[in-house]
């Protein structure tokens, strides 16, 4: 059993009992997509939600929600994943600076986009821990698709 | 050719924006030391322009509880700039302006946080005028905000921020030496990418 770190801007799949690991999610959101039966799992660290505005230019497709989730979800799929088993958890997407100047809440849309994109390929969202003011630290069991929330703030929280 | 993202940047722009670095730091020392009356000193700074993969690995890991202190450059120049302070640096302030020491960082009393954040907003000053005296150009300081948490989740604001235009930011790493106490400050100036372009066409620099 080896643990496998994912980065900012990363997607790695990996087949039980390796564990998916990404530290410190702040308004980045986290999404554990797995089909236990088949043995595969995947998780994403996304940065922002949409990169349809970058159009036409090179863009890191791991960086954004409606890039990053279909493709690593296609790559599952190649490794023996059933799309119609697949299931997914969802963490992160806090508002680390809560202050009155903030324009915009990135975590808010990073958690509306990550949900949009699943919703597209029809994989249900069965927990979530995201929002609020604090970062997530992920650890992602694939072969029972447990995940454990670690925060500085919070203390432990499992999915 | 306009600056359109970090990666753009040449070894000239590199230069000036570690200039600004080096300056920002000296003031940063002076100004501390006014404020807390001891003798600061400071290490010759590690200013590198880092990919933001790897600027959370620099120093001690993602996960590392820091307190930082974020504040919006406003006026002519705008972007992000954000420190972030370990223990022992906030032990030392903290003993300067309230002879107690906290054990973590985590639920500190509001008045310890608010003199917190503003030393780190006046840090952060020290940077902004820094720019200010190598171009001119008039920059202003939004009032800044203050959290606690793990030092990766922290960085992830100004790097979201901008990463639309690029995968890299402005790091600088310093060791403050207070009275013979050696203590880490990490900061991250992120001006926009448009605002960069207006640091070098100032300076007479080619963009």
């Amino acid at each position: 059993m080896s643990n496998i770190t994912i980065g900012i801007s990363d997607w790695k799949v990996c087949r039980p009992p390796d564990v998916l690991i990404t530290y410190a999610l702040g308004s980045c959101v986290g999404s554990c997509i797995f089909d236990s039966k088949a043995g595969v799992a995947g998780l994403s660290h996304i940065m922002l939600p949409d990169s349809s505005s970058l159009s036409g230019r090179d863009v890191n497709r791991m960086k954004f929600a409606d890039t990053a989730i279909p493709d690593m979800v296609a790559e599952m799929v190649k490794m023996g994943a059933d799309p119609r088993r697949l299931q997914a958890k969802i963490a992160g997407g806090a508002l680390m600076f809560a202050a009155r100047s903030e324009q915009f809440n990135i975590g808010e849309r990073n958690v509306a986009a990550v949900k949009q994109a699943l919703a597209k390929l029809k994989i249900p969202i069965i927990a979530s821990d995201t929002g609020l003011n604090y970062g997530r630290t992920v650890y992602f069991y694939g072969a029972d698709g447990k995940v454990v929330i670690k925060s500085t703030v919070k203390g432990v929280n499992i999915l | 050719m306009a600056l359109s993202k970090y990666e753009d940047l040449t070894d000239i722009h590199l230069d000036v924006l570690k200039e600004v670095g080096n300056i920002g730091s000296g003031n940063a020392a002076a100004a501390l030391s006014t404020l807390i009356n001891k003798n600061v000193q400071i290490q010759m700074p590690n200013i590198s322009i880092v990919p933001f993969q790897e600027a959370t690995n620099l120093s001690g890991g993602a996960e590392r509880v820091v307190a930082g202190v974020m504040s919006r450059m406003v006026g002519g120049i705008e972007g992000m700039i954000l420190i972030l302070m370990d223990k022992n640096f906030v032990n030392t302030i903290i003993k300067v302006f309230f002879n107690q020491e906290v054990h973590g960082l985590i639920d500190m009393e509001e008045t310890v946080v608010s003199a917190l954040s503003e030393v780190g907003n006046i840090i952060c000053g020290t940077y902004v005028s820094a720019i200010g005296q190598l171009t001119g150009i008039d920059v202003k300081l939004a009032s800044p905000c203050f959290q606690v948490d793990m030092a990766g989740a922290l960085m992830s604001v100004p790097v979201i921020e901008f990463g639309e235009v690029g995968d890299k930011i402005l790091y600088i790493d310093k060791n403050l030496i207070i009275d013979g106490q050696t203590m880490n400050a990490e900061v991250f100036l992120i001006p926009t990418i448009d605002s960069l372009g207006t640091i070098m066409t100032k300076l007479g620099i080619e963009v």
